[in-house]
């Protein structure tokens, strides 16, 4: 058995009707290969209460505690309330701007979540400047790129670890068209990272992109979109 | 086919309801299209390709979808 503290991770999985059963095989394995399973997001194609019902079917009741985000897919029917319900309800833990701690052996696991949102990278992003339609979109990231940081600073834990949906870093993106960089993620969220002593940072979203990269303070970032790992989940083993 | 056209397709895979697919990549062709991409099942990809057919029934859609590999992971990466 090792020391470390073992993260399952994977996001997008886009669960409906058709896809319950095709991860539970790989998922009855998590008791061996992980402490927790994080989900980063895009957990349903349109955010319906009954897609909300196969995510809970398909990632419930297993060996490890399950804890996501949510993505801008759960949020496409506007029940963002009902399908937080549901998952809860189904045993996984949904944090929005918001923390949960576990014990690993031990240790005590902080995980800090937010869906994040876009707005582009440093010195190429927009700004709450102009229409009110723009300043309502970055003063959207803002807020949720504040609320993360507050989250990530407050949890009381050995060993930090910042969820998002949204990416924090260009990084990550690479093998996406560079014209949908804002769409996919914002510096900001970097920052919220870089603001407490984090160990990892993991994220979604870009279906196109690259696994691994850094924030500007040396945080490692890893896109675990399901199209980008090509398995179930991928494991990342964290030292305290 | 034409920009236009390309970019109908593109808004299509995301808004209607039957694919909501934002990560495949649309490949313009001389007679028609390419699309790139994974989705999560196999009915995925037929439903992809009729949505397509019903709404530009003279486009010529190639579809190279596969659909995600779901197995266990043999790695762990140290961080
Ligand atoms: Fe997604
Ligand atoms: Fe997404």
């Amino acid at each position: 058995m090792s020391s470390g503290v073992r993260v399952a991770a994977v996001g997008d999985v886009h669960v409906d009707r058709d896809v319950v059963g095709r991860y539970r095989p790989a998922l009855e394995e998590l008791g061996d290969k992980a402490d927790v399973l994080l989900l980063a997001g895009d957990l349903t194609r349109h955010g319906t209460a009954d897609e909300a019902h196969c995510v809970a079917e398909e990632f419930g009741n297993l060996a490890v505690p399950v804890v996501a985000v949510l993505g801008n897919h759960d949020y496409h029917s506007d029940e963002v309330h009902l399908v937080t319900k549901i998952l809860e309800d189904g045993g996984i833990t949904v944090l929005e701007q918001s923390s949960t701690v576990l014990d690993v052996r031990g240790t005590r696991l902080g995980i800090a979540g937010a869906k994040g949102f876009g707005g582009g990278f440093a010195g190429k992003c927009a700004s709450e400047f102009g229409e009110p339609e723009t300043k309502a979109f970055i003063h959207h990231t803002r807020d949720v790129s504040n609320g993360l940081a507050a989250a990530l600073q407050a949890v009381e834990c050995d060993v930090r670890v910042a969820l998002m949906h949204y990416s924090p870093v260009p990084d990550t993106l690479v093998g996406e068209p560079l014209e949908i960089y804002p769409f996919l993620g914002s510096y900001l969220l970097a920052q919220a990272v870089d603001s407490a002593p984090t160990a990892l940072a993991v994220h979604g979203h870009a279906h196109a992109g690259t696994e691994r990269g850094a924030t500007p303070g040396g945080v490692k970032v890893r896109n675990v979109a399901h199209p980008v790992i090509k398995q179930a989940y991928n494991v990342y083993e964290l030292t305290p | 086919m034409n920009e236009y056209t390309e970019g109908e397709v593109q808004q299509l895979l995301t808004e209607d309801p039957r694919t909501a697919e934002q990560g495949i990549r649309v490949v313009r062709t001389d007679d028609g299209v390419v699309l790139v991409g994974e989705v999560e099942s196999p009915e995925r990809c037929a439903q992809i390709e009729s949505v397509l057919h019903e709404a530009f029934p003279g486009l010529k859609v190639r579809c190279d979808l596969g659909v995600t590999r779901v197995g266990v992971p043999q790695e762990v990466e140290q961080i």
